[in-house]
């Protein structure tokens, strides 16, 4: 992806690490000159999804990494790519909707794509058993 | 994340500093473990001045505590709500069970 105006940063699924990856896309993002509530949206959708690998992607097996790349597009857009090379979605459309979790009910709100949704202009995911998680999200940051 | 903790006639009442995500969300849970099983805490309120940053995490929380105080026939409240967590509380549809006060309304 490197070449034009990125980032890419590889972090352990952790969910210690989730602070930090939002802190670094915030200030990537922060050259776009979005207001307040574009930076909270835009830091809260990777939370979601950052967290969602340090959660669920490497549960059955040895934490491995989350990649998490970043692009300012020409007409101000930005694109965030959040990857797990982890377990996968069986059902992508099931685990978009609102309320449903993998995890233990009484930790998780089943919420994070919900938000992604309600807080980005578009959400891709594009997952398979044992094939890992990608998430793509872009959003418009009004010059 | 630094979190103020006091207990007085059944309200549990905490003070939340920093930012609260899944990682955070955990330390509090098991932090307040034992005050939400003690039958004598029947309310819960936040006041969330400090608390400059929540996703979805948060929410679990919340729901989890409100879950656990209804039973009791209590309830939890916010206040001191900043604009950025205000808006993942409405977008969750959280007020419909939690009482949200903005900056200035406190507890």
């Amino acid at each position: 992806m490197l070449g034009g105006n990125d980032m890419v940063l590889e972090i352990s699924a952790l969910a210690e690490n989730v602070a930090f990856v939002r802190a670094a896309v915030g200030a990537f993002a922060a050259r776009l000159d979005p207001t307040i509530e574009e930076l909270s949206d835009i830091k809260t959708a990777v939370s979601e999804a950052v967290t969602n690998a340090a959660v669920h992607a490497y549960r059955d097996r040895e934490v491995g990494s989350v990649w998490v790349r970043a692009r300012v597009l020409q007409d101000g857009q930005l694109v965030i790519e959040i990857e797990d090379l982890g377990c996968g979605i069986a059902d992508v459309e099931q685990a978009r909707a609102a309320f449903f979790t993998t995890g233990p009910a009484e930790e998780r709100s089943g919420m994070g794509f919900v938000v992604m949704e309600s807080f980005m202009d578009d959400v891709q995911v594009h997952s398979a058993p044992d094939r890992g998680t990608l998430v793509r999200m872009t959003r418009k940051i009004a010059p | 994340m630094r979190i103020g903790h006091t207990v007085s006639d059944g309200i549990l009442f905490l003070r939340l500093q920093g930012e609260l995500d899944q990682h955070m969300a955990a330390i509090i849970r098991k932090k307040m473990a034992g005050y939400l099983m003690s039958q004598s805490v029947r309310e819960i309120r936040l006041d969330l001045f400090e608390l400059t940053f929540m996703d979805s995490s948060g929410i679990g929380l919340l729901i989890h505590w409100y879950k656990a105080v209804l039973q009791r026939g209590g309830s939890v409240r916010l206040c001191n709500v900043q604009p950025c967590v205000a808006r993942i509380l409405r977008m969750s549809g959280l007020q419909q069970i939690v009482e949200i006060g903005e900056v200035g309304r406190v507890c």
